[in-house]
């Protein structure tokens, strides 16, 4: 589903974000990407959903290349940034008929889609509030219902879980795993190992830029716990 | 009492260094530079008030400078007052300030000291000058001078407390409606316009006043309180004297009580849960020129920065509708070859296009909304750059918005226009289509210069809207192209034969079809690849 091939990306002034990253996420999966602060998380995922234009590699997401045919990639995935600045002057509602229309979701399946999605994360009641009004909790959910909205195929999360309460964190991670098994992926950053242990089917670690680590989750941690194992591989590449 | 000294003392350090936002200029120059603004605005008022007093006192109408001073003051201190209540009613420091050890009575006070004070600032300066020209010039004693200074306290309380009732009323209109933000937009161009209108042809109306004084009093009448004052403060009249305190008095009780209110959150409580959700939906690209719309709708700053040139035209236009071309007092002093000439006569239909292209062009130099169009999106750009909408069409989607909102008005502008100097359907064809293509041109300048000098990392959108090189180039550049097209423009008036005319609009129509043809190739490329380059 998601493919980066020896991605670089090397920010102006000649700093490396990202050194010869390659990883693959496949249909059904979840991919946790953990590393330190700096290490690239974000630079690889704003690559990935085209906000970061990079000097070399590819990135394909179901075999569409984001740099070649950016229109087309982008609508078939969602992206969840780690602070999501939404239009604070919009209500709720009136943000998530705007992210419907550009991805065309059909009146009829709208309703439905955002009504379960809101009821599942508790918001419903504040959907016609303006989101100025909302707390960073309610925006990271209203961007989770919009995420979600179009049904993508890959869904891009950076940090999801910081600012949800614990029964919101709770349906989140219950909706990832019920978006992956209907064949869609998931590719998110998280600095929550545990949550990472519990959810992901595969594992990320990058430090610096580069990739020192990845594959299934019993390939890279084996019988110790995520977190022995990131602190070793971290240290080992220091 | 020392905590109100406190917070004086914050509020008026506060004020000084919006004057020096950057935090480079040394506290004593941002203090200087408050000083000399207070100075020019105090002397600008009092020259106006001074001199209008000075026109009435010569025609006998003493009582009736009063009430005209008195007039304008309050239209003064409401329009300071509507435009401070457009603003959030609740501001960013009470919650702080009420978490603190400090009664209430000394925040509602500090804050409205502020205002109150300014507020007796304009009653002072209109009026002081109009006591002394009144006692000295008029010959009335001192006892005026006296009545006067002490109402003079007593009078700010009326703007205040209509400023204050206005500040509540947009504050739940914001909460309830839609609408809240653009009713506050619109009210403060509305006062501004009327400051406009008003201060500076006070002078002009008082010369123009040819009435004895006896019908000063009945004119004075049909605004009773008013009169009231004026009354307290010329005769000292008992009756009108009690009936000023009742009026300003009685307001200033009900001003801090709205304050007060407002410090523990005018909270209208608006519950939005029970309201029915729309699933309305529109197709991508309508859905991005929507939301474009909104987010210039939301936002006074950028409404009030943007369209105020397409409500001057406007007003221009309605003015000229109304008292008709011919006896605008410019075109009625035209004189060809020392003769007087009947101007509806002698200009035939091109040139009165010529004439309003010349106009509208200029109203339009100020009318766009693009340049900080890209700026404003800040850090929720990833919004945009992450949905599959091409560039392209997010750039076209602020180009329509600017256009969309002068357009219309100045279609029909041009439309009331060649009417009312009966010009003729091809003279206004030709008007539509001049105006329509610069305004398109202004609003290109104004997208590319808004993306060269893009600005995302701003914390208050008003540091793009209101400022920054994007707008003051566009400004230029629009303002010198608006220049270089009168010439033509004029030439044919010169000349002043219809095949010149036509030769000479077309010839304008064909530059700036070209000139619209590179900005748009300009967008197109340069355009979409720098936005793509852009992130928040």
């Amino acid at each position: 589903m998601l493919k980066i091939d020896h991605l670089t990306k090397t920010y102006p002034g000649g700093k490396v974000g990202v050194a010869d990253l390659s990883l693959e996420v496949k249909p059904g999966e979840i991919c946790g990407f953990i590393g330190h602060n700096g290490a690239g998380k974000t630079t690889t995922i704003k690559a990935v959903v085209g906000l970061h234009k990079f000097e070399q590699g590819t990135i394909t997401i179901d075999g569409i290349s984001i740099s070649d045919d950016p229109l087309k990639a982008k609508s078939i995935i969602a992206y969840i940034p780690d602070n999501p600045e939404l239009y604070d002057n919009l209500s709720g509602m009136q943000f998530l008929n705007f992210v419907a229309d550009v991805f065309r979701v059909p009146k009829s399946e709208r309703k439905a889609r955002i009504e379960a999605c809101a009821r599942e994360l508790e918001i419903v009641d504040s959907l016609n509030n303006q989101i100025a009004s909302y707390s960073h909790g309610m925006k990271q959910k209203l961007a989770i219902i919009a995420a979600f909205l179009h049904e993508p195929k890959l869904l891009i999360m950076d940090e999801p879980f910081v600012g949800l309460d614990p029964k919101a964190a709770f349906s989140v991670k219950k909706m990832m795993r019920e978006f992956c098994d209907k064949g869609n992926a998931i590719f998110f950053s998280t600095h929550v190992l545990e949550v990472a242990e519990k959810l992901c089917d595969k594992i990320a670690i990058i430090k610096d830029g580069k990739l020192i680590a990845s594959g299934t989750m019993e390939e890279v941690k084996g019988d110790a716990s995520l977190e022995e194992v990131f602190l070793e591989v971290t240290e080992e590449a220091n | 009492m020392r905590t109100l000294f406190l917070l004086l003392r914050t509020e008026f350090l506060s004020l000084v260094n919006s004057f020096n936002k950057k935090g480079k200029t040394p506290f004593i120059i941002a203090a200087a530079g408050l000083v000399l603004l207070g100075l020019f605005l105090i002397g600008m008022f009092a020259i106006i008030g001074g001199s209008t007093a000075f026109i009435l006192v010569e025609k006998d109408l003493d009582e009736f400078a009063i009430y005209l001073s008195l007039s304008l003051s309050m239209i003064i201190a409401l329009m300071f007052g509507v435009t401070n209540s457009t603003r959030d009613a609740r501001s960013n420091d009470t919650n702080m300030l009420l978490s603190m050890p400090i009664p209430k009575a000394s925040i509602v006070i500090s804050k409205l000291l502020g205002m109150y004070l300014l507020d007796v600032l304009c009653a002072l300066v209109m009026l002081v000058p109009t006591y002394l020209i009144v006692c000295l010039a008029g010959g009335h004693s001192f006892a005026l001078f006296a009545r006067g200074m002490f109402i003079a306290f007593l009078i700010p309380a009326l703007p205040l407390f209509i400023s204050l009732g206005i500040s509540a009323m947009i504050s739940f209109l914001r909460k309830a409606t839609k609408f809240g933000q653009i009713a506050a937009t619109f009210l403060s161009m509305a006062v501004l316009l009327l400051y406009m209108i008003v201060v500076p042809n006070i002078s002009s109306y008082a010369e123009s006043m040819n009435i004895t004084p006896a019908e000063s009093v009945t004119k004075m009448k049909q605004i009773l309180p008013f009169y009231w004052i004026t009354e307290a403060i010329y005769s000292g009249d008992i009756l009108c004297f009690l009936l000023t305190l009742i009026i300003t008095l009685v307001p200033m009780v009900l001003a801090v009580y709205i304050h007060a209110r407002g410090l523990n959150g005018v909270d209208f409580h608006v519950d939005n849960s029970k309201k029915s959700r729309s699933y309305k939906a529109a197709s991508p690209r309508k859905a991005v020129l929507a939301m474009e719309f909104r987010r210039y709708f939301s936002s006074a700053n950028y409404i009030m920065n943007t369209l105020f040139g397409t409500i001057l035209l406007v007003a221009l236009t309605v003015y000229l509708a109304i008292k008709g071309v011919g006896n605008i007092d410019i075109l009625e002093e035209m004189t060809v070859n020392g003769e007087k000439v009947e101007v509806l006569s002698h200009f035939t239909g091109m040139a009165w296009a010529a004439i309003w292209a010349i106009l509208i062009n200029f109203f339009a130099a100020i009318t766009y909304t693009t340049p900080p169009s890209v700026s404003v999106e800040g850090k929720r750009i990833w919004l945009n750059k992450t949905l599959p909408i091409a560039t392209k069409d997010i750039l076209l989607a602020k180009l329509l918005v600017s256009m969309m909102i002068f357009e219309p008005l100045a279609i029909i502008c041009s439309i009331v226009l060649s009417i009312a100097s009966r010009s003729g359907i091809l003279s206004c064809l030709t008007l539509i289509l001049i105006t329509t293509l610069f305004h398109i041109l202004c609003s290109m300048v104004g997208l590319i210069f808004g993306l060269v000098f893009v600005r995302l990392d701003w914390t208050n959108e008003a540091q793009v809207i209101k400022s920054g090189m994007a707008i003051v180039l566009t400004m230029v550049v629009c303002f010198l192209l608006a220049f270089l097209f009168v010439a033509p423009l004029v030439a044919s008036l010169i000349i002043g034969k219809d095949p010149v005319y036509y030769g000479i609009l077309g010839g304008v129509i064909v530059i700036l079809l070209g000139l619209c043809a590179g900005a748009y190739a300009i967008i197109t490329h340069y355009g979409v690849r720098k936005y793509e380059s852009l992130n928040g």
